[in-house]
């Protein structure tokens, strides 16, 4: 190995390190005693896809991988759950009034229908988030369904 | 060799968009009518790029506007809340479609008439 390889390679490992120190502020979870899936009497199939490609992002369950726990990639973890819990936050649903309710049911159909959630980026990973066709057909009912359940409240 | 054509591509783009036909306003629904002065502004600075037709996925992906009445009224408030909320922040028409298009930028009378029509629409349906 040639001296400046070694050089490079020891800065990297050393950049590595120090950037370890710098915190990801990762969002924790607050679990309450509200249950999304129970209060709207959600069939249990959309249920597990909601669970498995949703809730990393748009709940205060959120299971953090391991990469979650190493810079950078913890950055971009905490990143994408701040932004994630912003737009959407199934535990805190009952927090919406009617009107943010039907906002978020309409944004769920329009993101899922045209592939932009899950997040592609997320799909790489998690490959069982991965949503079908079909699997994306049924979610856009169910929230479509579920909007004019609230409309009608 | 690369840059006549992109040029071009960019002239043609520029026409087709000031050649789009005139398929706005959209039929009056049950759930939704919108008042002639609305249907006007829609028309002259929202429709090019909020219609089936138009190039811009995301555009489209966002809001159809011929096809707004046609919407259940869940998502017509939906809808209508999200045009209050970009015009009110000033996030439409787009920056980038400006610079091209300063004609399209809403006046502030406009922008007004619209927010007033959004929301009270979305009331009006919401029943409040």
């Amino acid at each position: 190995m040639s001296k400046e390889l070694k050089i490079i390679l020891l800065a990297l490992a050393g950049i590595f390190v120090i950037i370890q120190f710098i915190p990801a502020n990762k969002p924790a979870n607050k679990p309450s005693d509200y249950d999304f899936f129970e209060s709207n009497m959600v069939p249990a199939d959309i249920e597990l896809m909601i669970r498995t490609s949703c809730f990393d992002c748009h709940s205060q369950e959120v299971k953090y991988p391991w990469y979650a726990h190493i810079a950078p990639s913890s950055w971009l973890v905490a990143r994408d759950i701040r932004h994630g819990r912003h737009h959407l936050d199934f535990s805190k649903w009952n927090d919406l009034d009617k009107r943010k309710k039907l906002d978020a049911l309409d944004e769920i159909s329009d993101e899922v229908k045209h592939g932009d959630m899950p997040m592609p980026i997320y799909t790489i990973i998690h490959t069982d988030a991965k949503l079908t066709q079909e699997q994306r057909n049924k979610l856009i009912d169910w929230a479509d369904d579920l909007a004019e359940k609230v409309f009608e409240e | 060799m690369i840059l006549p054509v992109a040029l071009m591509a960019l002239v043609i783009s520029g026409f087709s968009y000031q050649n789009q036909d005139n398929k706005f306003p959209a039929n009056p629904s049950d759930n939704l009518v919108i008042p002639d002065n609305v249907n006007e502004i829609l028309d002259n600075k929202c429709f090019g790029c909020h219609n089936v037709d138009a190039k811009s996925d995301k555009a489209k992906e966002k809001l159809l506007l011929d096809q707004l009445t046609t919407l259940s009224k869940a998502k017509i408030v939906a809808k209508l809340d999200d045009i209050h909320e970009v015009v009110e922040k000033g996030e439409m028409p787009p920056e980038k479609f400006l610079e091209k298009f300063p004609d399209k930028a809403l006046t502030d009378e406009e922008a007004t008439i619209l927010k007033n029509w959004a929301k009270s629409a979305s009331d009006e349906l919401m029943g409040e």
